[in-house]
């Protein structure tokens, strides 16, 4: 290029120079996410010494967003700042706004939920309080219910505590009557439980109590039937199968 | 906008119903698995036939479903699916598993799906499958022609092995070979054993022969593939290979009986030895006695046999078997056999076989073998019983009875205070001859049991038997009567026919005799010695014959006597026969004889054939015909006047039991007619004998015998010294004429001798002394004399002579054995000096006292002339 300028060719025009920066500029405008910031980093769901920060500083600069306070508490929550995430939800637990009022219950309760202790002394307490929660009518109201119904379950296996979590799930499944959809989830979780803490041979026989209220779910049902057949239990399967199959009239 | 909501609802519609069809799937998977964990078969069954139904295109529910059907037997059903599905699916590996199943249940579907198979894509392992299927279904040409469209793709070389035992089983036997020969050859023993069978089932003996002599050497493990091997090599007489066979079998182990007897029979000629291990091995293997025989005919002398018996069988228990053999067969045996056996037994220290031994001695043994047994073996306590009772025997036999009785009381010792006991030892010492201790001791048994009386049927017999002797009772029979039931019917009848015997009561026993079916010999006896033979009841045709010809003998009825010992040598066995029977048929019975006699002297020789019957003329006398024709050829060298001289004689004699008298005619040159009589009355321990004789023809010399007669008187004297000595004196006197009747002379011969018989043989030393006196006519002897002959001796001159004569033949001759008694005479005659003789008998006695014998001799010398005399003379008695 050097040989061609000292011969005095032109390799580009200015047109060509200023319609190159009219379009970059019109692309980093597009492509700029400006306000849908605060939204990415509060879903960010990795990352979280990364989000951490970014939060931090955008939660300052907007102290009075719910949201971003809402999404920096569960950051700490997942880097186990419980008391971080307290101090956070502290702030809004006064304000007069059910919504916000019920969704900060749900964050007390996971923080509770992040700080349980089996060697505290408030362990049993917690686990009450825990249980009474996640059966509460504010929480089965929760269209999210399923993803924090998990998060429970999580806690219990990533700190190896089957049988507490076993027992809480089982506690919460015969404590009273509910929806369907509730019964599967819990179900779903307890059997999840069952598994990662290689409880089926134990507690399978302890399942048997809800056949009956399983059975109105085809996918519970079989998941009782497979739980049966993998804890070595073949003929509680075949009298569940059966009981099934009639129900579905397909013997 | 309407289409995106339509795909909307659609979308959802359908997620709902694939998952609605999903978990109903997986209900029923789950399901189907619980029920095949617990076996509810039916219940897998019905859902997988639903699933089926309800999923048309999931062929795994249907695989599930054959699978199913097959395990609750509805195999059917099952093939039905497989086949749709194979349909369907064209997967192999879908109904691969199951292609056993298949196979059974529907073969066309199994030859068809192996068929496409192999066409699509070949493997071995598949055109094996149905290869196999053809086979099992015998389909000969289906065989065929899948091997030859198929030949260059195969590999696996078990297709041809297996084709090749499929056309052999079929018989195609040179299909199957070829096939085999492609194959890497497994079983080629039960190939080529069947291949082998197959070629001399067709008569191709030789082809069936070199079939198994090829692999004989692989296969010799195999019973069965030797053993034709070595029937096709026998029937088609190739010993050779038999014999190899045979071998290897033997060496293996694993040979039939008969193959151990040929491999005997093959080498015993030749090679004794290994013969004799065959037998042996055989004998080991079959426990069969043949083969024990076999093994004992390798040696050919009893002691070897006796010998190696116990080197073969040093461990054997049955040795004893063995030697019971020879026990057995102890009459039989030679000397040295005897001996052999006598060391065996002493080595064995077997007190079963000693005791049969002693009895077998006792019975059969001469006085020199029970004497040298009874000097080796003496009695102890510690010996068995029986042991003891046989010794006792054999020592009670040779009159040993101190030691015969201690040995009787060893034996007896395990019960010495039992009634039984002492009436035993009552009957031993009373067989003794220790009368009074018999009495002793059988009194003593008598008392015991009157003590305790017995409770056996045989004790109370024997207590029974000894209140008739010491009871005195009057009411014997009453007695008798009250224990009839309590006792065997024989001893009941015995004891009662004793107790009347013991009163003189022989009409009563007849009585009895005739009720009873159990009819003792003695009884039968005593009837018939109490003249009760010709009654109805006529016991003496019950009585055995040579009891009755010892009766008759005994009570002089000798035509009696020698009917029944006739009968009696008729009858019994070869061992049986007494030389008493012999006697006096002998005596008695019509007797005929040839013989025939060639004399060879210095000077002349002479030919003679006799003949001579004889026969019971009444019931004393027994009658003699004798004729004999003789010839005489005097030899050229000497100067004799005739040539040739013949003659012949006749004799008529008669017999009684002490006598002897004939007369003859004795036709010479001129003749003459002798008169003898003989008499040897009855002495006790001594022998009398005396004869006269007119007008005999001269003994003494040879010539005299052509040329003068003599008178002679004999007698003579023996007394008998022991068993085995004898000493006797005899005196000859004789007066000698000539033909004409001129008296020559007399003369006068004494002789004294002394006999000893050994075992073998008996040495006889003499003492002879001959006087003559001629009388003065004697020069003027008229004799036709037929020579010149040099020295002519008219009369013997006198003479001392002392010489031994020694007999070698044994004491015993038995009917059926040769015999050779050899007869040599050594003198020294003051006359003619040195003297000796040879006579050598070879006798051989016939069952019923007849006789074969043949005679050679030869002396040198005698008493009267000197010259050596050869002779020959053969003798046939039969009757």
């Amino acid at each position: 290029m050097e040989n061609a300028n000292k011969k005095g060719i032109n390799t580009i025009s200015d047109f060509e120079i200023f319609s190159i920066f009219i379009i970059f500029s019109f692309l980093l405008y597009s492509l700029y996410p400006g306000k849908k910031l605060t939204e990415y980093a509060i879903n960010e769901d990795k990352n979280y010494d990364l989000t951490e920060i970014y939060l931090k500083n955008i939660y300052q600069k907007y102290p009075e967003n719910v949201d971003l306070l809402f999404a920096l508490s569960n950051i700490y929550l997942k880097r186990g700042k419980t008391t971080h995430a307290r101090e956070l939800i502290q702030k809004i637990v006064n304000i007069n706004d059910t919504e916000i009022k019920d969704k900060a219950t749900l964050y007390l309760s996971r923080i509770r939920l992040y700080s349980i202790n089996p060697a505290s002394s408030n362990f049993k307490e917690d686990m009450i309080y825990l249980e009474n929660y996640y059966s509460s009518e504010p929480f089965l109201a929760n269209p999210e219910k399923e993803k924090y119904l998990k998060e429970y379950a999580s806690v219990f296996i990533r700190m190896g505590l089957y049988k507490e979590g076993f027992e809480s799930f089982y506690r919460i499944l015969t404590a009273r009557e509910r929806s369907q959809e509730y019964t599967n989830m819990v179900f779903k979780e307890l059997t999840r439980i069952m598994k990662a803490g290689n409880m089926l041979k134990e507690k399978a026989i302890k399942l048997s109590v809800f056949e009956t209220l399983l059975s109105k779910d085809d996918e519970s049902a079989n998941e009782l039937i497979e739980i049966y057949l993998q804890a070595g239990k073949p003929d509680m399967a075949r009298s569940y199968s059966l009981k099934i199959l009639k129900l579905k009239k397909l013997i | 906008m309407r289409e995106r909501i339509l795909f909307t609802i659609l979308s959802f519609l359908s997620l709902n119903v694939f998952s609605v069809s999903s978990q109903q799937e997986n209900l029923m998977e789950l399901s189907y698995q619980s029920f095949v964990y617990t076996k509810d078969l039916e219940n897998a069954y019905l859902i997988a036939k639903k699933a089926s139904k309800i999923y048309p295109l999931d062929l795994q529910w249907k695989k599930r479903l054959a699978q199913v059907c097959m395990w609750t037997g509805r195999q059917d059903e099952a093939v039905a699916i497989y086949k749709k599905v194979y349909s369907i699916q064209k997967d192999f590996s879908v109904i691969s598993p199951y292609m056993s199943d298949i196979k059974n249940l529907d073969g066309n579907f199994y030859e068809k799906v192996l068929l496409e198979r192999i066409k699509k894509s070949y493997s071995d392992e598949e055109l094996l499958s149905l290869l196999n299927l053809y086979i099992q279904n015998g389909n000969k040409e289906k065989v065929e022609s899948l091997l030859s469209e198929n030949e260059k793709n195969i590999k696996d070389k078990k297709i041809w092995s297996e084709s090749a035992f499929f056309f052999i089983e079929l018989g195609n036997l040179n299909k199957a070979i070829k096939l085999y020969e492609k194959s890497d050859k497994p079983k080629e023993c039960y190939f080529h054993k069947r291949a082998a069978w197959l070629y001399f089932a067709s008569k191709q003996n030789s082809k069936a022969i070199e079939m198994l002599s090829k692999k004989i050497d692989k296969c010799f493990k195999e019973e069965e593939f030797t053993s034709l091997l070595i029937d096709i090599a026998l029937i088609n007489g190739d010993l050779k290979k038999a014999v190899k066979a045979i071998n290897l079998a033997y060496k293996n182990g694993n040979y039939r009986e008969i193959d151990a007897e040929n491999l005997f029979k093959y080498y015993f000629p030749s090679q004794k030895e290994k013969a004799r291990d065959i037998a042996f091995s055989a004998w080991k293997k079959f426990s069969k006695e043949y083969f024990f025989q076999l093994f004992l005919s390798t040696f050919e002398k009893t002691e070897d046999k006796l010998k190696n018996l116990k080197i073969y069988f040093p461990n054997e228990n049955n040795i004893e078997d063995f030697l019971s053999v020879y026990l057995e067969n102890f009459r039989s045996l030679s000397d040295k056999e005897k001996n052999t056996l006598k060391e065996t037994l002493l080595d064995t220290r077997d007190e079963d076989l000693l005791t049969s031994y002693f009895f077998i001695l006792t019975s059969t043994g001469t006085f020199q073998e029970r004497n040298q047994a009874s000097s080796i073996f003496s009695c102890h306590p510690k010996m068995k019983s029986e042991t003891l009772f046989a010794l006792s025997f054999l020592k009670m036999s040779l009159y040993e009875y101190r030691e015969a009785l201690d040995c009787f009381y060893f034996a007896s010792q395990n019960k010495p205070n039992s009634p039984n006991f002492f009436l035993n030892y009552g009957d031993f010492l009373k067989n003794a001859g220790f009368n009074t201790e018999a009495d002793f001791y059988k009194r003593l048994a008598y008392e015991n049991y009157l003590k305790n009386p017995p409770s056996d049927r045989e004790s109370l017999a024997a207590f029974l038997r000894l209140s008739m002797e010491f009871s005195y009772s009057n009411n014997y029979e009453e007695i008798l009567e009250n224990y009839k039931n309590k006792i065997s019917d024989n001893d009941y009848h015995e004891l009662l026919l004793s107790f009347l015997s013991s009163k003189d009561m022989p009409e009563k026993m007849e009585y009895v005799m005739r009720k009873i079916s159990y009819k003792p010999e003695w009884a039968n006896f005593y009837l018939f010695t109490h003249g009760l033979s010709n009654t109805e009841y006529n016991p003496s045709s019950k009585i055995e014959p040579q009891a009755l010809s010892g009766f008759y003998y005994s009570y002089k009825n000798k035509p009696a006597a020698v009917e029944k010992a006739w009968e009696a040598l008729n009858n019994a066995p070869d061992s049986y026969i007494s030389n008493i029977w012999k006697e006096l048929s002998k005596e008695a019975y019509p007797s005929y004889n040839i013989s025939g006699e060639y004399i060879d002297r210095s000077f002349a020789e002479k030919k003679e054939i006799s003949g001579n019957f004889s026969k019971l003329i009444s019931k004393k006398v027994k009658a003699d015909f004798k004729m004999t024709f003789w010839e005489m050829n005097l030899l050229s060298k000497e100067d004799f006047s005739q040539k040739n001289i013949n003659g012949n004689n006749l004799y008529l004699g008669f017999s009684g039991n002490y006598w002897k008298a004939y007369i003859g005619w004795e036709k010479k040159i001129k003749d003459f007619y002798p008169v003898k009589i003989e008499l040897n009355p009855p002495l006790y321990r001594a022998k009398y004998k005396a004869s006269f004789s007119l007008n005999n023809e001269a003994e003494d010399t040879f010539l005299l015998e052509v040329s003068g007669k003599e008178n002679s008187l004999y007698q003579e004297f023996n007394f008998k010294a022991g068993s085995d000595i004898s000493i006797g004196a005899n005196l000859l006197l004789n007066e000698y004429y000539d033909q004409n009747g001129l008296y020559l002379g007399k003369g006068a011969q004494e002789e004294i001798y002394f006999s000893k018989k050994m075992r073998f043989y008996s040495l006889q030393p003499y003492l002879k002394e001959g006087s003559y006196s001629s009388s003065p006519y004697s020069p003027l002897a008229s004799a036709y004399t037929i020579s010149s002959y040099n020295p002519v001796k008219i009369l013997p001159e006198n003479f001392r002579e002392a010489g031994l004569f020694v007999f070698l033949e044994r004491k015993n001759m038995r009917a059926g054995r040769w015999f050779f008694p050899i007869t040599l005479n050594i003198s020294y005659n003051s006359s003619t000096h040195f003297y000796y003789s040879t006579y050598l008998n070879i006798i051989k006695e016939t069952r019923r006292a007849g006789e074969i014998s043949l005679n050679i001799g030869y002396s040198n010398g005698n008493s009267t002339n000197k010259d050596n005399l050869f002779s020959f003379n053969t003798s046939l008695n039969f009757r």
